[in-house]
Order: structure tokens, then sequence, then C-alpha cells
């Protein structure tokens, strides 16, 4: 599935030419308008189960069976690739990041009750009931579809795991966001979080249909 | 004439002309039924309640205020009221817009129809 965000290049025209399902927005939504669309299109055709992944290059996608084999085995909601768990983590992140990094890091273990490495990854699974969820309502700013989903998703009980990811570098575009702007929509999101601005989320109900 | 007499009927005069401005921007459909209706309110409150500005003294003193500082706060709040009111519309149009596009894409993508290729074939 390639979602064109409302791109004025021939992205829709090539992905649909290579055999891709593709699902035009007629304008740009940002990453998580555009990931709700998606959700939205494998709810419809009984997906149990949806894998994210940036679109750069960054995570090599045969790695997507070791997020499908961690959510079977584990009942994971939703499965987190980490950056930093690989052996040898080649991402270059700088002091100022890390930093802020290191909080929501922390912001997030402590909200999913289990140790967070990477709460910004892109290469994650997500399966029901939280896709659902997911489909209905869903933050469409920076790190909204990332960090704060997967704090929001601990809060509520859903059952969050982590496997280390292998990280490439990026073969195409570059990063949406300046370190400066990054460290200021990371304030940003720690608001939101601190606060409760965020999408509201029904919480798991554990034994039973959610 | 009294100044509070000539400040009422000043009032009176400017919610007219605003009423008025009102009407021509409904007219010109720039302005919906329901905003219309929402400021002709506030006009109409402006006209009527013109002859109660003698009221504003007295109260500006009960609240240890000048008369000026009354009005100016009551009109502040009343701005501010409009505008998160128009903020709370704006954000509710946005959601609708977003869910709108969204399942604009999953019909054509479930009709087969592509908005590239048929801009191109336009083309």
């Amino acid at each position: 599935m390639v979602i064109d965000d409302g791109s004025s290049d021939e992205t829709s025209y090539r992905a649909r030419a290579a055999g891709a399902s593709v699902l035009e927005l007629s304008m740009n939504l940002g990453v998580g308008g555009a990931l709700q669309s998606g959700f939205n299109f494998a709810l419809r055709h009984n997906y149990e189960a949806v894998v994210q992944i940036d679109a750069d290059g960054q995570h090599p996608a045969d790695e997507i069976n070791n997020l499908v084999d961690q959510a079977n085995a584990t009942g994971a909601d939703l499965v987190l690739g980490s950056r930093f768990l690989a052996d040898s983590p080649s991402m270059y992140v700088s002091i100022t990041r890390r930093f802020a990094m290191g909080i929501l890091k922390a912001v997030a273990s402590q909200a999913c009750r289990t140790q967070i490495s990477d709460s910004s990854s892109g290469f994650r699974l997500i399966r029901n009931p939280l896709l659902s969820h997911f489909a209905k309502s869903f933050p469409s700013h920076y790190l909204g579809d990332t960090f704060e989903a997967l704090v929001i998703s601990g809060r509520r009980r859903y059952k969050i795991v982590e496997i280390p990811a292998s990280i490439a570098d990026r073969k195409h575009g570059q990063s949406s966001a300046s370190s400066k702007v990054a460290i200021l929509l990371i304030f940003r999101a720690l608001i939101v979080t601190t606060f409760g601005l965020h999408f509201q989320l029904p919480k798991k109900v554990v034994g039973g249909a959610d | 004439m009294t100044d509070r007499a000539v400040f009422a009927i000043e009032v009176a005069l400017v919610a007219f002309a605003f009423a008025i401005h009102v009407v021509r921007l409904s007219k010109k459909r720039l302005l919906s039924f329901k905003y219309t209706i929402g400021w002709m309110s506030v006009c109409l409150f402006g006209i009527f309640a013109s002859p109660l500005v003698f009221l504003v003294t007295p109260l500006a003193k009960t609240l240890r205020l000048t008369p000026t500082a009354l009005l100016v706060a009551m009109s502040t709040i009343a701005v501010a009221v409009i505008l998160i009111q128009l903020s709370v519309s704006i954000s509710g149009n946005q959601r609708k817009m977003e869910t709108l596009v969204r399942e604009n894409s999953l019909l054509r993508e479930s009709l087969g129809i592509s908005m590239k290729d048929k801009k191109s074939e336009e083309a």
C-alpha cells in the first residue's frame, strides 16, 4: 500500500504501474493523516494488523517478518523496531537531539511500563484492537504518530514490545525537521502528553472484547 | 442633551451600521446563515441596550474600575469568547475536511479511479 499524501510528482502513477495499491489524498494531511488513511484501508479489507515503515529506505523490508513473529509470540498490540537495540547501531544522533530523545525515552518507558529505547521509531506493527482505534482517531503532527501514539497506548494498557531493527543510511529525501525545530517539536510532544492534550484512546479491556 | 444620551445614540448608530454590513456580507454569501444570525443578535443587543449606558458608571464604581476600563474589559471578554467559538468551529471543519479527503481517497481506490491518470489524460 502506497499513500500519496497530496504530492505533485508521479508517485501514485509509478507506484500503481509497479503493482502497488495506491491511496491518493487530494491534499496533504501530514504523516499521521496518511497513516490513518492506511489504517482505514486495512480495516475495510479485514486486515488483522498493519506494519508501518518509513519510505526513506532506512529499514530493510525483510525485517518486517521479525515484527510479525514477535507480535504472534507475545500477543503484543504494538511491536516497535528499535534503531538503538541492534548489535551495531550506525545511526548518528547529535548531542542535543540525543538529550531530547532521552527525555522522550524516559516518558515512554514510564507510560509503557517497559524499557523503550526508541520511542520515535517509524518501523512498527500495530494490530487490532489498537488498529481500529487508530483508524478512528490519530494525531497528524510530527511525533504524534510515533511518540504520542506510543505513550497513549502504553497508558491505556495496550501491550507494547520492542525488538532490535537494523538501520541503514537514508536512501531518499531528508529529515522533515532540523535539529532545532525537532527539539521544539519534542517539547510540544512532552506538553501534549503531560497535560493529556492528545487524541482519545479507549482503555484496553483485558480478557474480553474491546 | 446629556453626554450619556449622546453616547447611547452613538452606540446605537455603530451597532446599526454594523448590522447593515452583516446583511451585505450575508447577501454576498460571504457569511453563512448561522453566523449572520449570531452577528445580527450582537447588533440588536447593541441597539436596544444602548439606552442602558447610564448603568456603566455605577457598575464601574461598584467594581472599583473606571467606566472606560469596564467597557474595555467587557469588550475584550466578548471578543475572546467569539474567537474561541470560531476556533472550535474551524477545528471541527478541519477534522471534517480531513475525514472527507480520506473517504474520498478510499472510495477512488475501491473504484480504481486515479486523479493523476485523469489529469494526464486531460493534458
